[in-house]
């Protein structure tokens, strides 16, 4: 069979299990990798069990986040107030570890990513803390009510230096990375449409912590955007900008390179699909999300094991599956040193991701830090014990729960010589059970394997 | 450890001339709980052996560096059985949750099997098992820890011995242990425990050794006392100690400070200085009397009231250093003005400090590496403060006796900070009232500072000063320009600067700032109090303060344990229920002429809410 990369119409089909291609737990625990911060086993094994329509029925069922939101705005408000957005960060990783809807939780870390803003010069808690709900209560929602409100968000404008937007000096800023970064990617406009843009954003300002229109400082004059001449102001600029060719490829391009794969090899031919579905449903992203993680190409070999896992996608999905109580002030810290923070992108391009996840540095502090969680205290495990966690008794088989880990854990399989010492690990016969699944756990995370998701 | 009815009260003390006593104070019951449970363990009385050491003391050999006596844990048994808080600690949900646990179910029924065995009810057996007493003692030196237990029936001890190595072998084998014999008596030797028998007495150890030496002691004891040259009871500082011990002493413990500073791993501990500055100005004359002091001596005392810890420590007030005056003041005569009343202060600290001398003496108490720090710091301090010399016109303006004051704070209309903060403040005197102005000026600078610090994003404050009453203050209050900005950690804040006569008050609200200059008129600012510093914390404004604070508690537990909401409230709860078990808690210090004295002080609190 030829590459479904090579063939854009059957790449976006729908995927259906069939013999060949069971809905498995391989295909479970691939879908809950990437569509959320993965899952338990046994989690998994229902999923299997209810079916895949019903799981990713399931998947997109946001009811329960909005009772969850709720619960935590008293003690989110509290935290904010205190100014320390490091524990934000903290905060935000409990609820990737707790919300019982991760797929709402992924795409608002896909949007953090895109929307790039760093709390280290924000330093306001409370405006980061808005504009991560902000971004939650629209990241399946449509595009352009994001984009409108970015172009007004406190941290965004603080992070981007405009606070202050005069008719005088229009500050081009903004203007340059709503084209570059957020809505059409390089080579998509001119240096006029990005001073023409500016304009429109005069007078937008930031006065004592909040968004205010300065009709004052406002350029009411006629501007030309991409050839075309009109009294555009900054919200209509928006929809203008929305309206190029340009806009739903980059955001197909950033989906697809999010859930799908790392690699460069996404033509435009491959995501035009992708950029029809937005541009047909307005920018409907849960359309958009759906249409990707139902499709063929999500579920083949060419994506299975093709990304690199980001240093959350691999901590917050180890802690997920043992039920771990990690201190998530200290994870925080570990995910600084390993790059990836959320509220702390390195620069207003976001992450990027894929290769750049591991080098020699970050490969030992990924595989230190496995091992920290596995051997954490026995009490910070789900059902009070690493070896409980994971349903491991001391009369196990080792070779058939070392084999049940990585069919679960791993999207490729592991080599040979991995597995024979996984296994040894597995059958010591002077550490007690605890003792040697912290270690074949710790081993696992260690390999190439594990870090690919 | 002194016994009355009354009262139980332990004081362990040790000095260079003998025993601070021990008080125990009785019909004091026992706490079940786990928590003041072991607040229990230490509050056991002696038996009344005045000035003379017990039977554990001549039994655990000399070189001992830690050792506790547990005299009567019969009575340590009945008092925590008719604690008026027992109950209330027993129906804690966690505790219940405890107590209802898998495990602690099995156990209780494994010690219904023992009691079925030696047909005894198990805690009566107890009483009976350790009447005499429980000893624990260890030689650090040689990694040595033994305990020893005193039974006054000798046949329920072999019979109770006997199960126990009984159950051993059942579930470790016929070679679970081995057995040797020593001075008449029994040893059962297994992977790193030893237990032996010796008549009425009972010994657990980790090594063999300890126990033979424990044994000759008893066998020696037991021959007219003439062990007493190899136990610690011949060491003359614990004779000091045990000197002083009262009568009537419940508990006590003894640490030999000669043989723990001879131990590699400890001897930062007794080095006499630190290259901490803050450490060094609170606790520089702790570490000067630890340098030389032969031992320590802890005691506590315990009645349905109240739980008291005493600490001694030997110290020669002729040998202060003149380096350490800043702490001790001179020919240590230096003494923290006494609390004040104020209304409402969840907690008040009371110091001797004389802060000039203290910045003046760096060069002979820090290394040069803090001292270039702290010169740094000066240079810079002493430009913010207008070029006044930081040590000599801004921290030597100020007297030795400082006040610190805590209190729950009231908002202003429309002001609600979600995380709620207690208002504090420091008083103290001027040694020149006329330095008034430098400190305003600076306080002003302190303000601008501040608000160009926050570059516009954050509220801005606004300068005030009044004066009222013959008081000056000057506050600075943040402006509130968006309602919506009124649950920042910020207004919690309003700082001001205040003066009456030449009492200055800095303070983290004007409010409290206004209210102890007022206060001051009031007060005798010569007065002066026994102690070097104290402290008074009262609990039932603690557990308010937290319980205002829920939400900011619950997240913080939520994070740093990545739990759900539930489980991280339960735990506030169980905390706020702790919490009400005392009401007051004080600490106290005071330099004596041959010693210097902690004690801490725990009111306990009976009504249920």
């Amino acid at each position: 069979m030829d590459s479904l990369f090579l063939e854009p119409e059957k790449a976006w089909e729908s995927w259906s299990p069939t013999q060949e291609e069971p809905w498995d737990i391989r295909r479970a625990a691939h879908l809950m990798r990437r569509a959320e911060f993965g899952k338990p086993l046994r989690d998994l094994n229902a999923d299997v069990e209810a079916g895949y329509s019903a799981t990713i029925k399931q998947l997109f069922a946001v009811g329960p986040a909005v009772a969850f939101d709720e619960s935590l705005k008293p003690m989110e408000k509290a935290l904010s107030s205190s100014q320390n957005a490091r524990q934000l960060s903290a905060w935000w990783l409990l609820r990737m570890l707790q919300t019982p809807c991760q797929v709402l939780e992924k795409a608002t870390l896909f949007w953090h990513g895109h929307f790039a803003t760093s709390a280290e010069k924000v330093a306001n808690s409370r405006a980061m803390l808005n504009q991560i709900a902000f971004l939650r209560s629209h990241a399946l929602g449509k595009f352009e009510p994001i984009v409108q409100g970015m172009a007004r968000d406190v941290a965004m404008l603080i992070y981007l230096d405009s606070q202050e937007n005069r008719k005088t000096r229009p500050n081009e800023n903004f203007a340059r990375e709503l084209m570059e970064l957020f809505c059409l990617g390089p080579g998509n406009y001119s240096e006029r449409d990005i001073k023409e843009l500016a304009r429109c954003f005069t007078g937008w300002e930031i006065r004592r912590g909040q968004f205010r229109f300065n009709s004052n400082q406002h350029d009411f004059g006629d501007k030309t955007l991409f050839g075309q001449r009109g009294e555009y102001n900054g919200e209509k600029a928006v929809r203008v900008i929305l309206e190029q060719p340009a806009a739903p490829r980059l955001i197909a391009r950033k989906l697809v390179r999010f859930f799908v794969c790392d690699e460069p090899k996404l033509t435009d031919e491959l995501l035009e699909p992708v950029s029809v579905r937005l541009r047909e449903t307005d920018f409907d992203l849960r359309s958009a999300i759906h249409m990707i993680l139902t499709s063929r190409i999500f579920y083949s070999e060419e994506s299975i094991g093709h990304k690199i896992k980001s240093p959350v996608e691999l901590s917050v999905g180890l802690l997920r599956c043992l039920g771990g109580q990690e201190d998530l002030n200290r994870l925080a810290d570990r995910l600084f040193s390993l790059g990836h923070l959320p509220l702390y992108p390195p620069n207003v391009k976001g992450w990027s991701g894929g290769r750049h996840w591991v080098n020699a540095s970050t490969y030992l502090g990924r595989s230190n830090l496995v091992s920290a969680i596995a051997n954490q205290p026995e009490e910070q495990f789900a059902r009070g014990s690493i070896s409980k966690a994971l349903n491991v008794t001391p009369q196990s088989d080792p070779a058939e729960w070392v084999q049940n880990l990585l069919d679960h854990w791993m999207a490729v399989p592991v080599q040979t010589e991995t597995q024979e010492q996984l296994l040894r690990l597995a059958s010591q016969s002077t550490r007690d059970i605890n003792q040697r699944v912290a270690d074949v756990v710790s081993a696992i995370g260690a390999t190439p394997e594990f870090q690919l998701n | 450890m002194i016994y009355n009815k009354q009262r139980v009260t332990v004081v362990v003390s040790v000095s260079k001339n003998g025993l601070h006593g021990v008080v125990w104070s009785q019909s004091a019951s026992v706490f079940a709980s786990s928590m003041l449970g072991l607040m229990l363990l230490l509050t056991v009385p002696l038996q009344a052996v005045q000035n003379e050491p017990s039977e554990g003391a001549t039994a655990f050999p000399k070189g001992t560096t830690l050792y506790v006596e547990i005299p009567r844990p019969d009575r340590l048994i009945d008092l925590v059985a008719d604690h008026p808080l027992r109950n209330r600690i027993v129906d804690l949900e966690p505790i219940q949750q405890g107590l209802n646990s898998p495990q602690l179910k099995m156990a209780r029924l494994g010690l219904s099997f023992l009691e079925l065995r030696i047909g005894e009810d198990l805690l009566e057996a107890v009483k009976k098992l350790t009447q005499g007493g429980v000893y624990l003692g260890a030689d650090l030196s040689r990694g040595a820890i033994g305990l020893a237990l005193k039974s006054e029936d000798e046949a329920l001890l072999k019979k109770t011995a006997g199960e126990i190595l009984g159950f051993i072998k059942q579930q470790g084998g016929e070679n679970a242990f081995e057995i040797k014999t020593y001075l008449g008596g029994k040893m059962a030797i297994m992977n790193g425990v030893v237990l032996a028998r010796y008549g009425e007495w009972f010994l657990i150890s980790n090594q063999e050794s300890y126990v033979r030496t424990i044994a000759e002691n008893l066998k020696g004891y037991a021959a007219a006392r003439g062990g007493l040259k190899r136990s610690l009871a011949s060491s003359k500082s614990f004779l000091d100690a045990v000197k002083l011990q009262s009568d009537e002493a419940a508990l006590w413990a003894f640490v030999d400070l000669a043989s723990l500073r001879k131990l590699p791993d400890m001897r930062p501990l007794f080095q006499g200085t630190t290259d901490e500055p803050a450490i060094e100005l609170l606790f520089g004359g702790i570490l000067e009397g630890l340098e030389d002091a032969d031992y320590l001596a802890t005691g506590m005392q315990l009645d349905n009231q109240q739980l008291k810890l005493s600490v001694n420590l030997p110290f020669d007030q002729n040998r202060i250093s003149e380096t350490r005056e800043f702490y001790f003041g001179h020919q240590a005569k230096g003494y923290a003005p006494p609390p004040v009343e104020v209304p409402g202060v969840l907690g008040q600290a009371v110091i001797y400090r004389d802060l000039g001398r203290w910045w003046l003496a760096k060069e002979e108490l820090f290394s040069e590496k803090v001292i270039a720090n702290l010169s740094l710091a000066e240079s810079q301090l002493s430009t913010f403060f207008g070029n006044a010399d930081f040590g000599e016109e801004i921290l030597g303006a100020l007297q030795p006796g400082l006040r610190l004051v805590v209190k729950p704070q009231e908002y202003k209309p429309g002001i609600a900070p979600d995380i709620k903060l207690p208002a504090f403040a420091l008083v103290g005197r001027l040694q020149n009232p006329q330095r008034e102005t430098r400190f305003r000026i600076s306080f002003n600078s302190f303000i601008t500072l501040l608000n160009l610090s926050e570059n516009g994003s954050m509220p801005q404050f606004d300068v005030q000063t009044m004066k009222e009453r013959g008081y000056r203050v000057t506050s600075a209050q943040y402006l509130v320009e968006d309602v919506e900005d009124t649950g920042l950690i910020h207004y919690n804040f309003s700082p001001s600067i205040a003066f009456q006569d030449d009492f200055m008050i800095l303070a983290s609200t004007e409010d409290l700032a206004c209210e102890l200059a007022a206060a001051t008129k009031a007060w005798d600012p010569e007065a002066t109090g026994p102690s070097n510093a104290s402290m008074i914390v009262n609990f039932a404004d603690v557990k308010r303060l937290l319980e205002l604070n829920r939400e900011s508690l619950i997240a913080q537990s939520m994070v740093e344990n990545n739990q759900s909401r539930e489980v991280a409230a339960a735990e506030m709860e169980f905390l706020f229920s702790i919490m009400d078990f005392a009401k007051q808690g004080a600490l106290d210090y005071q330099i004596k002429k041959q010693q210097m004295t902690l004690d801490i002080t725990l009111d306990l609190n009976h009504d249920d809410k």
